[in-house]
């Protein structure tokens, strides 16, 4: 009878943390089912020819990861040689040749080009769809802050992979976002790229992420409640303590003999109020636009 | 000295009822009361000792130390006692029998609380507590497995007790505000101090080494409403113990337990501050006075799966205490199900709150 219960039990209990398991590694990495249809595409356009095939193959692995975290293309292009454009229009020109997008064309993209000319090295990120909002250009310009200690070391493998991290994190996270149709004038402050600004984002949000939205942090919690329950169960099962010594007490020859509360001094220090979280508003290095196609885009970009 | 109650009417033995709290006759009816029996007692004493035999009580009182035998006034049996027991029956003829010679002198308690529930009503209640218990296994008591169930009178010193309590501490009360730039936080610093003298009464303490200390201490509350006067009729039909020690031996216990009361006591009289921080305190507990008492228990013995549980019960309030046995099975689906509830409360504090779903 015993053993029968026990084992019933347990299988629930094996039961209930696989189904959890389960609901949380699979809810983080959503299985891929337009991944293999779309092998043959290509995210990685090294012209200048930076990478060895085996880091092309890497950061094409990087792209498809984070595409289907972004839900949104995720575009890798290098080049010496811009044709006489400049980026803004290169990449403008490359996203209509194209027509990039997550699951339509002329969706949804984040691209970033990295030129390194015998004049000047730069590297500018547009985004287009839905990026055009969630990767406006106040975050690439956090983006930039990031990427530029990368590529001033010419670290561009790790500078793309970043960019790959950072464009899915920001595709998911709404705060700071709102998806505000632009103003046709560059000097409006709401340009494209720059009216979905809503406040600041959580910008790096991993670091910032409180432990307490850790599932195994909520589950680790959730245990030690179960267990210290149980525990409280268990100990008092057989009868606890019950009285106190108000029960025997006396009341009517009890109480206090001396009793006084003396003043002694007073110290007192001071601190300087927390500044609050400065917000020095959007910032934009003016990278939106249209692209002559008639795919607007938020863009930003710096030299290196 | 063995001393039998015989029904004034038909002879018959007389036991204690705790439904009336009289001495009562099971074979005419007759009730008795004992509080009556005690203002006669001087006189009376021989009428319900009549079957004694001034010889054999002088016997037994000059082997006090060594002789356990006892012979029962109605059978002649020798009745089957360890050196504490001063009540116990006949296992032959069943005779309530009370071990007069083990309860005088310095033995004689002053007090006693009868028992008030019954063997019937213990057994029930002792049933229905086991299905109660959300740990134990469901088999636990679906067959009747009391093994026994004894009515003990169990020794205890009632204490007296003075505690004086000095203490000084230094306490401060925080406020802070705001002025400009700063946030200023000013702290007052007081000296506090305290002296209570607190009186408890009738603290008890187990005085049997037969009995478990902390089962003892958890069946308490007593009512002490139910306090009388010690009058041997008390103990006929129940087993009873002597003490084992004496109410010095026992201050040291009562005497840790009672300082943490007057500690308790103290700190509630501290309140208002913000931080309490004690440099003295002296705790000083003094014994009054202290009456031996006998309380009713319960013992019930159990047996579950080829090991032997004991419980319990106090005599007077139905109060149970002792170590059932635990079902694993129970154990984990409580586990299982109260961190599932949890999680699934701190999972909905976390989304609302902003987190993410996973």
């Amino acid at each position: 009878m015993k053993t029968v219960y026990r084992k019933s039990a347990l299988s629930a209990f094996i039961l209930f943390f696989a189904v959890l398991a389960g609901l949380f590694f699979f809810g983080r990495y959503p299985l891929s089912v337009n991944a293999s249809a779309e092998d043959d595409k290509q995210y990685v356009y090294d012209n200048y020819g930076l990478f060895s095939e085996e880091d092309v193959n890497e950061l094409t692995d990087a792209c498809l990861k984070y595409r289907e975290e972004a839900q949104a293309d995720i575009i890798m292009i290098t080049s010496n040689n811009l044709g006489g454009k400049a980026a803004i229009d290169y990449l403008e020109d490359f996203y209509d040749e194209k027509g990039f997008g997550y699951d339509e064309k002329f969706g949804s993209t984040v691209m970033m080009l990295v030129y390194i000319g015998e004049d000047r090295r730069n590297v500018t990120i547009h985004g287009y769809g839905k990026a055009e909002y969630y990767v406006n250009n106040d975050r690439i310009e956090h983006i930039l802050d990031d990427l530029s200690p990368f590529l001033k070391e010419k670290k561009y493998k790790k500078a793309f992979v970043e960019f790959a991290k950072e464009s899915a994190y920001y595709m998911n996270e709404s705060e700071g976002v709102k998806e505000a149709p632009a103003s046709n004038d560059p000097d409006s402050g709401n340009y494209y790229g720059e009216s979905s600004y809503d406040g600041p984002s959580n910008y790096y949000g991993e670091e910032k992420e409180s432990p307490f939205y850790n599932t195994l942090v909520q589950l680790g919690i959730a245990l030690v409640i179960g267990a210290v329950s149980v525990a409280v169960m268990a100990f008092n099962s057989g009868g606890r303590m019950t009285v106190q010594g108000k029960d025997y007490m006396d009341g009517s020859n009890s109480g206090i003999l001396e009793s006084s509360d003396d003043y002694l001094r007073t110290t007192t220090t001071r601190v300087k109020k927390p500044t609050p979280q400065s917000d020095d508003g959007p910032r934009s290095s003016g990278g939106g636009g249209v692209s002559s196609g008639g795919h607007s885009h938020s863009g930003g970009s710096r030299d290196f | 000295m063995v001393v039998q109650y015989k029904c004034p009417d038909c002879g018959a033995d007389m036991a204690f009822d705790s439904t009336t709290g009289t001495l009562h006759c099971d074979s005419c009816g007759k009730n008795m009361n004992i509080e009556e029996m005690d203002s006669s007692r001087a006189n009376g004493k021989e009428s319900h000792t009549y079957k004694n035999n001034q010889e054999e009580s002088g016997e037994a009182h000059n082997h006090q130390e060594e002789v356990n035998e006892y012979q029962c006034n109605n059978c002649g049996a020798v009745l089957i006692t360890d050196k504490d027991t001063t009540a116990t029956t006949c296992s032959f003829c069943g005779a309530a029998v009370v071990l007069s010679d083990r309860l005088s002198g310095s033995f004689a308690p002053s007090l006693v609380i009868p028992f008030s529930i019954n063997k019937a009503q213990a057994q029930d209640a002792f049933k229905k507590w086991c299905k109660k218990g959300r740990l134990t296994p469901k088999g636990f008591m679906s067959a009747s497995r009391i093994k026994s169930i004894t009515g003990i009178y169990v020794p205890f010193w009632l204490y007296d007790l003075n505690g004086l309590g000095t203490a000084n501490a230094t306490c401060t009360k925080v406020r802070s505000y705001e002025r400009g730039d700063y946030i200023y936080t000013e702290t007052d610093y007081f000296d506090v101090h305290r002296k209570v003298s607190l009186n408890y009464l009738k603290v008890p303490t187990d005085a049997s080494e037969k009995m478990d200390d902390k089962m003892m201490d958890k069946l308490e509350p007593y009512h002490y409403q139910d306090l009388k006067g010690f009058q041997m009729p008390y103990l006929a039909g129940y087993l009873a113990e002597k003490y084992n020690y004496n109410d010095n031996d026992l201050f040291h216990r009562v005497e840790s337990r009672v300082q943490q009361y007057v500690d308790n006591y103290i700190s509630q009289t501290i309140y208002g501050y913000a931080t309490t921080a004690y440099h003295f305190k002296d705790i000083n507990i003094r014994k009054l006075k202290a009456e031996y008492a006998l309380f009713p228990v319960w013992m019930v013995c159990y047996d579950y799966k080829q090991s032997e549980h004991t419980f319990a019960m106090n005599g007077q309030t139905g109060k149970i205490v002792g170590k059932p046995p635990l079902s694993a099975g129970k154990i984990a689906a409580w586990f299982t199900g109260i961190s599932a509830a949890a999680f699934l409360i701190i999972k909905i504090i976390a989304i609302l709150s902003g987190g993410p779903i996973l």
